[in-house]
C-alpha cells in the first residue's frame, strides 16, 4: 500500500512538473490538439515517448459534433458523430461528403513481438446504446464511474469521412469557426442540413429563418485525438487511446493509476488537453478559461471549463463576426418580427414575443417600459393576478397567413371576394384568401414576489417560477390562529353585553314578580344589595322590611355588610343594607352571570344586574368603555378573518386565474385598384370573424402538466367562528379537524388561442341594370359618366347578391394588378403592452419604430390577374385588342344548322351555348316548335312603323342624344324588365297591327307570364 | 294618225317600261336595304341589350328582352325610309343564351290603305341571330 502511494506521488510530481513547463494556454485559439506528430525517443532517451499517428503516416484530424443546450446537456433526440477529413486512416469508406467509414489502426504489440498476450488494443470510451458521449456526459460518467471501455485492434469505430473539413491541428484561430459559419451561410439546405439531420436535429428541416429562432442551442465540437505511448527504451507500444481530448485524458489518468509504467510526458499532457474556443461568454455548458490562468490544466479537464471543446450558437449562426449573445441576458431581438411583404417570397408573417421564459421571469419587477416589464400582466383588465403567492406573466405570438402567390384570375367586369375558404360562394365568385390571423397568448405563473431576489441570479429561472403554496400554508396557519385569538378577545369583551342581556332576560322571565303590590309609592324602606366579586351590585331577590329576620336583613340601612359564599359560582357575595330614597318602593333586582370558555380552555365570567321598580324602569346597561372594547375586538376579529380568507382566495387565484385575449383586435386594410380612373379603387378595412377561441389550462404539480386541477389539492386545518359565547370550532361533531382545500400546483399555464378570419365588409352587394355595383341601394349611383337608376315605379332594378365583393370594371384591361394587405400597429391588440413598449423604444430613440410596424414591413403585396373577356379576346393575351366593345360574337344563324363548319358536320358551339341542350331547346325547338315553324306562331311583339312613328322615334332619340342605353326599365329585383319606351309608345312611336292588336303575346307580359308568353300556344 | 298612235303606244310602253324598271328597282333596293337594316340593327340592339348586371352577378351571357325590342325599334327608325311603312314582327327573343328571330316587312310605297294599316307587303326580310362567346 505504501508503495502504491509513493508511486502515485511520483506520478503526480511528474505530471505537475510537466504541466508547469508547458506553454501557456491560448484561450482564444482554434479548437484542436495543438501539436502535430510525435515525440520520438531513442533507445538512450529517458523520455516517455508518444505518437499521434496511428497509421498511414497521418495524424487524425477530426471532430466530434453534438447538439447541446446552454448547460451543455444534449438536446433530446440528437446524437453525436465523429467526422474526420482524411481517408488515409479509414476503411470501408462510402463517400467523401459525410460518408460512413471505419478508423483503421495498426496492430500494436507490447515488446514488439506478435504474441497474443502482448497485443495492445486501442481504447475508447464505450458508447451508450450506440451513442457517442458529449463532454458533459464524459464528465458525469467520470464522476459516477459509469464509463466503460471498448477496445479496438485494427478496424476502429465508425466515423464519417468529410473531405472538406479543415485540419483541426494547428489551423488558424478562425479556420474552424469560419468553416461552420460559411457552411451555414452558403450550404444551409445542402451539407449543413445533412449534417444537422445526421445529428438528429430536426429544426434544420425548416427554413433558415425558422432555424434562426433556435435560441440557446449550440453545436458543440470536440477535437478527436489518437495517442499511442511507448516505453522509452525499446519503443514497444504500451497504451493507445482514441476519443475526444476529454475522453483520452480520462482514460490516460485511469491507466496512470493502474499502470506505474505509464509515464506520460509533459508534451503529451498539455498539448492535447487544453485547446479551446470559448470566446467570452459562458455557454453550452462551458466556462471561459483565461489565457495563462494556470499551468496545470489537468484538474480542469474533467470539469465544465472550456477545455478541448468549443461551441457555435445555432441561434446566430449567421452572426459570424459579432459577439455571441449571452444566453443569460435578454435582448430585444429575442422578439421575432418576420413580416410577410411579398407573396412570391412567403405568405406567412410572424410577430412574437420572446419564448425564453427565463428572460420573461428574470426581471419580474421591471418597469413596463423595459424588456421584461412588458410581459407581466397588469391588473387593469380584471384578469391580472399579483399576490404574495404568484404573479402572472404573458407573452403573445401572432402569425398571419395571407393568400398564396398563385394569383387569382378574375374576369373583367366580374367580381371577387375575400374569404378564408371558398365554400358557399355564390355563382362562382372568385375567392381571394385566406387572410387569417392566428394568435396565441400564453400566460404562466411567475414566481412569487418573495422569491424574486432569491432566484434572480439563477440560471434557469423558469425552473423556479412557481406558485408559492408553501408560503400559503405558513400564512394560512398564522392567519387562522390570529383569527381564533381575535375571536376570543371579542367574546371576552362581549361578556359584558351578554351578562346584561341575561340579567334583563331573567327579569323579563319574572315579569310581574318584582312588585309586591302591597306597598304604595312614597313609603320609605330599604333593600339589601349584593356585590359580586367583580364589583357589580345585584339584588339577591330578597326584600327586607324592618321586621325581617333573615340573616341578611338583620342589619340596618347603612349598616355593615354580610358576606355569604355563593356555592354555585364559588365566590363570595357581599350583602349590604342600603337606604331606599326618593320615595321608591323596594325593588326586586335580578342578576345574571355568563361565562366564556376560550380556545385555550380558560373560562371567563361576567355578571350583571337588572333592576326594575314599580315606579320606574332601569334596565341593565354596559359602560361606554365596555362597548368600545366590544367594537374594537369585533373589528379586529373581522380583519383577521378577512386576512385568512384572502390568503385562501389568493392561492386559488394563482391556480384559477383566467386569461382572455379580448385586447386582440388586429386590423387589416386591403387596398386594391385597377387603375387611376377606376371607380372601384378602394381601401377597405376587412371584417374579421372569430373562427377559434380556445382556452387551455395546464396545471403542473410536477414536470408533466395536467389538464385538470381538481385532483391536485391538499387540505389545511381551519376554524369556524360565529356563535357568540362559543370558541371557534376546529373540529366537527365527529371530532375530526375542520379543513379547507387548496391547490398545490407548482405552476399554472393558460393559453388562449384565437384565430380570426378576414372577409370583405358589407360592400358592393347591389348591381344595377347597367352593371354598376354599389353598396347602398337607396341612393342613385354612377360609374364614370353613367348614372344608373336603382328604382323605377316602386320596383328596384338592381340585383342583390349575397357575397360582398370587389367589382372589376368592364373596361379594365387584361393585366396584373397588385393588391395590398396592411396591418396596423395594433396587430398585437389594442393597447397591448408590446406596442406600448415598442413605441416607448421608438420615442426614446432606442430603436426605429419602423423596425416593427412602419415602412413596408406591415404591408403585403400580391398580384391579381384580370382577364377581360368582355372587351378583349381573353384567350390570347399576346393579341388581346382584337375588338372593342362586348367580346361576344353576333352571328346571324340558320335555325337548322346554327354552328356550321367547313366539313359540313357542324362545330361545337361557343361556351355560352354549350351543354344543357341549349341549342336544341332554344334554336332547333325555339318556342317549342321546330326551327322555322316559329314564324308561324303568334309573334311575341309586333309593331307598325309609319313615317309619323319614325319621325317621333327620331325625335325621341335626339332628345337622348342618340344614347340607346338609357335603361329606362321597370324591373322586379333586376328581372322581368319592362321598357318604359314600349309601354308608353303605342300610337306615338308605333302602332299595333290588327292581327296583334295587343302588341304581341309578350307585350303585356308580367313576371308571372314572362316565360309562358313565349309558349307556342300563347295568345 | 297611225303613226301618231304608234308614237303614243311607244311612249306609253316607254312609260310602262320605266315604271316597271323603277318598280323592280325599288323592290330590289328595298329588299336589300331592309335586310341590311335588319341585320345591322339586330346586332346593335343585341349588343346594347347585353345584361351587364347578369354578367357581373354570375358571368352569364344574357340580353334584356324588352331592352332589345326597344333598342331595335329606336335604331331601326333612325335608318328607315320615311316613304315606307314597316311592320316589325319579333317571333322569338331568348334572353339566355341570347337568340332572336324576327322579320321586317315593308310596302313598296303608296299601298297604304285605311286606318294606317298596310295590307299588302311585297318585301319581308327574316333574320335569326345569336350572341356567342368565342369557341
Amino acid at each position: 500500500m505504501k508503495g502504491k502511494i509513493i508511486k502515485l506521488l511520483i506520478l503526480s510530481a511528474l505530471l505537475t512538473s510537466s504541466i508547469l513547463a508547458i506553454t501557456k494556454v491560448v484561450a482564444y485559439t482554434n479548437v484542436g490538439h495543438a501539436d502535430v506528430g510525435e515525440n520520438s525517443c531513442g533507445s538512450s532517451s529517458s523520455s516517455y515517448c508518444y505518437t499521434k499517428v496511428p497509421s498511414g503516416g497521418s495524424i487524425i484530424e477530426g471532430l466530434r459534433i453534438s447538439i447541446v443546450d446552454e448547460n451543455g446537456n444534449r438536446i433530446a433526440g440528437t446524437t453525436s458523430i465523429d467526422v474526420v477529413n482524411s481517408n488515409k486512416y479509414l476503411t470501408n469508406v462510402t463517400g467523401d461528403l459525410l460518408g460512413t467509414a471505419n478508423l483503421k489502426f495498426t496492430s500494436l504489440y507490447r515488446g514488439g513481438t506478435k504474441t497474443s498476450d502482448q497485443a495492445v488494443k486501442v481504447k475508447t470510451i464505450s458508447t451508450v446504446n450506440g451513442n457517442l458521449r458529449t463532454k458533459n456526459e464524459v464528465v458525469a460518467g467520470s464522476a459516477n464511474g459509469s464509463l466503460g471501455i471498448t477496445e479496438y485492434e485494427t478496424a476502429g469505430p465508425q466515423v464519417y469521412y468529410w473531405r472538406n473539413l479543415p485540419n483541426v491541428t494547428n489551423s488558424s484561430s478562425t479556420a474552424m469557426r469560419n468553416f461552420f459559419l460559411n457552411l451555414y451561410k452558403n450550404e444551409y439546405e445542402g451539407t449543413f442540413r445533412t449534417l444537422m439531420q445526421m445529428l438528429g436535429y430536426t429544426k434544420a428541416n425548416g427554413t433558415k429563418n425558422q432555424f434562426e429562432l433556435n435560441n440557446h442551442e449550440y453545436m458543440l465540437i470536440e477535437p478527436l485525438l489518437y495517442v499511442q505511448y511507448h516505453y522509452w527504451n525499446t519503443r514497444p507500444a504500451a497504451h493507445a487511446y482514441y476519443g475526444t481530448g476529454t475522453e483520452v485524458y480520462k482514460m490516460t489518468i485511469d491507466d496512470m493509476a493502474a499502470d506505474p509504467v505509464l509515464k506520460p510526458s509533459k508534451q503529451v499532457t498539455n498539448k492535447y488537453a487544453v485547446a479551446v474556443y470559448v470566446k467570452d461568454q459562458n455557454a453550452a455548458g462551458l466556462t471561459v478559461i483565461q489565457p495563462g490562468s494556470t499551468n496545470d490544466w489537468g484538474p480542469h479537464m474533467l470539469t465544465n471549463e472550456g477545455t478541448s471543446s468549443a461551441h457555435y450558437w445555432l441561434g446566430k449562426m449567421d452572426d459570424c463576426c459579432g459577439p455571441e449573445h449571452d444566453p443569460h441576458t435578454c435582448y430585444l431581438d429575442d422578439m421575432v418580427v418576420t413580416p410577410a411583404t411579398r407573396c412570391e417570397e412567403g405568405t406567412t408573417g410572424k410577430v412574437s414575443d420572446t419564448d425564453n421564459w427565463n428572460c420573461i421571469f428574470k426581471q419580474k419587477d421591471a418597469a413596463i417600459d423595459t424588456f421584461a416589464g412588458q410581459f407581466y400582466k397588469d391588473l387593469t383588465d380584471g384578469n391580472g393576478v399579483k399576490n404574495p403567492y404568484c404573479t402572472i406573466a404573458c407573452r403573445e405570438e401572432i402569425d398571419y397567413i395571407y393568400p398564396t402567390y398563385s394569383a387569382i384570375t378574375v374576369a373583367g367586369g366580374f367580381r371577387f371576394t375575400v374569404k378564408a375558404d371558398s365554400t358557399e360562394v355564390e355563382d362562382g365568385v372568385t375567392v381571394l384568401g385566406p387572410v387569417t390571423v392566428d394568435a396565441v397568448k400564453q400566460c404562466k405563473t411567475a414566481f412569487s414576489p418573495s422569491e424574486t431576489q432569491r432566484h434572480f441570479e439563477e440560471e434557469n429561472i423558469e425552473k423556479y417560477a412557481k406558485i408559492d403554496y408553501k408560503k400559503f400554508t405558513e400564512d394560512y396557519k398564522i392567519f387562522n390562529n390570529n383569527m381564533i385569538r381575535a375571536w376570543d378577545e371579542y367574546q371576552k369583551a362581549l361578556l359584558a353585553s351578554r351578562a346584561a342581556d341575561a340579567a334583563n332576560q331573567a327579569m323579563s322571565n319574572n315579569a310581574g314578580g318584582y312588585s309586591d303590590g302591597t306597598r304604595t309609592c312614597g313609603t320609605s324602606s330599604w333593600v339589601i344589595y349584593g356585590i359580586s366579586p367583580q364589583g357589580h351590585e345585584f339584588n339577591p331577590n330578597i326584600t327586607c322590611d324592618s321586621n325581617n329576620t333573615d340573616p341578611v336583613c338583620t342589619g340596618t340601612a347603612g349598616g355593615s355588610c354580610t358576606v355569604i359564599h355563593d356555592n354555585v359560582n364559588n365566590w363570595d357575595n357581599k350583602y349590604c343594607p342600603r337606604n331606599i330614597t326618593n320615595n321608591r318602593y323596594p325593588v326586586t333586582a335580578y342578576s345574571a352571570t355568563v361565562t366564556y370558555k376560550d380556545s385555550n380552555g380558560t373560562t371567563h365570567r361576567k355578571s350583571a344586574i337588572a333592576r326594575k321598580s314599580a315606579c320606574g324602569e332601569e334596565l341593565a346597561t354596559i359602560t361606554t368603555a365596555e362597548q368600545a372594547n366590544i367594537d374594537n375586538t369585533r373589528s379586529d376579529y373581522n380583519g383577521k378573518k378577512a386576512a385568512r380568507d384572502k390568503s385562501l382566495e389568493q392561492i386559488n387565484q394563482c391556480s384559477g386565474y383566467t386569461v382572455d385575449y379580448k385586447e386582440l383586435d388586429p386590423e387589416i386594410i386591403m387596398t386594391f385598384t385597377t387603375g387611376e380612373n377606376g371607380k372601384y379603387n378602394s381601401q377597405v378595412r376587412l371584417d374579421k370573424s372569430l373562427r377559434t377561441n380556445e382556452i387551455k389550462s395546464t396545471w403542473y404539480t410536477n414536470e408533466s402538466g395536467q389538464t385538470s386541477q381538481t385532483s391536485f389539492t391538499s387540505k389545511i386545518n381551519s376554524a369556524t367562528c360565529g356563535t357568540n359565547g362559543v370558541a371557534c370550532s376546529t373540529k366537527d361533531s365527529s371530532g375530526n379537524f375542520l379543513t379547507v382545500p387548496y391547490p398545490i400546483n407548482k405552476s399554472v399555464e393558460i393559453t388562449n388561442h384565437v384565430v380570426y378570419d378576414y372577409n370583405l365588409p358589407d360592400m358592393y352587394r347591389y348591381i344595377s341594370k347597367d352593371g354598376i355595383s354599389f353598396s347602398d341601394p337607396t341612393i342613385e349611383v354612377s360609374e364614370g359618366t353613367r348614372t344608373t337608376y336603382t328604382y323605377y315605379e316602386g320596383e328596384h332594378n338592381y340585383r342583390e347578391v349575397t357575397t360582398s365583393n370587389f367589382p372589376i370594371e368592364f373596361k379594365t384591361e387584361t393585366g396584373v394588378y397588385d393588391y395590398y394587405l396592411t396591418f396596423g400597429e395594433n396587430i398585437f391588440g389594442k393597447d397591448n403592452k408590446y406596442t406600448r413598449y415598442a413605441n416607448w423604444l421608438a420615442t426614446s430613440g432606442t430603436i426605429d419604430n419602423g423596425d416593427f410596424f412602419a415602412g413596408s414591413n406591415n404591408t403585403y403585396k400580391c398580384p391579381i390577374i384580370i382577364r377581360n373577356c368582355i372587351t378583349e379576346r381573353c384567350e390570347d393575351e399576346t393579341d388581346k385588342i382584337l375588338k372593342t366593345g362586348l367580346y361576344v360574337i353576333y352571328r346571324p344563324i340558320s335555325l337548322t344548322d346554327p354552328f356550321p363548319y367547313i366539313d359540313g358536320t357542324g362545330r361545337d358551339p361557343g361556351s355560352n351555348w354549350a351543354g344543357r341542350n341549349l341549342v336544341d331547346t332554344y334554336i332547333h325547338n325555339n318556342r317549342g316548335v321546330k326551327e322555322y315553324e316559329v314564324y308561324n306562331l303568334k309573334p311575341m311583339y309586333q309593331f307598325v312603323l309609319n313615317s309619323a312613328n319614325i319621325r317621333a322615334i327620331r325625335t325621341y332619340n335626339s332628345s337622348l342624344l342618340s344614347n340607346y342605353n338609357d335603361f329606362n326599365l321597370s324591373c322586379k329585383n333586376g328581372r322581368y324588365c319592362k321598357s318604359q319606351f314600349l309601354q308608353e309608345g303605342n300610337n306615338t312611336y308605333f302602332t299595333f297591327t290588327d292581327a296583334n292588336s295587343s302588341g304581341g303575346t309578350c307585350f303585356n307580359a308580367t313576371d308571372a307570364d314572362w316565360e309562358s308568353c313565349r309558349a307556342a300556344n300563347a295568345e | 294618225m297611225k303613226e301618231s298612235f304608234w308614237g303614243v303606244l311607244i311612249f306609253v310602253l316607254g312609260i310602262t317600261c320605266i315604271y316597271f324598271i323603277y318598280f323592280f328597282q325599288d323592290v330590289t333596293n328595298t329588299d336589300e336595304h331592309n335586310f341590311n337594316i335588319l341585320k345591322e340593327t339586330t346586332e346593335g340592339a343585341m349588343i346594347d341589350a347585353f345584361d351587364l348586371q347578369a354578367y357581373r352577378e354570375s358571368k352569364a351571357i344574357r340580353i334584356e328582352r324588352e331592352k332589345f325590342v326597344e333598342n331595335f325599334l329606336r335604331r331601326f327608325a333612325e335608318n328607315a325610309s320615311l316613304s315606307k311603312s314597316y311592320v316589325i314582327t319579333i317571333y322569338d327573343v331568348n334572353e339566355e343564351p341570347p337568340k332572336v328571330s324576327l322579320t321586317v316587312g315593308s310596302a313598296t310605297g303608296g299601298t297604304e290603305v285605311m286606318s294606317g294599316q298596310v295590307v299588302n307587303f311585297d318585301i319581308v326580310n327574316r333574320l335569326d341571330a345569336i350572341l356567342e362567346t368565342p369557341y
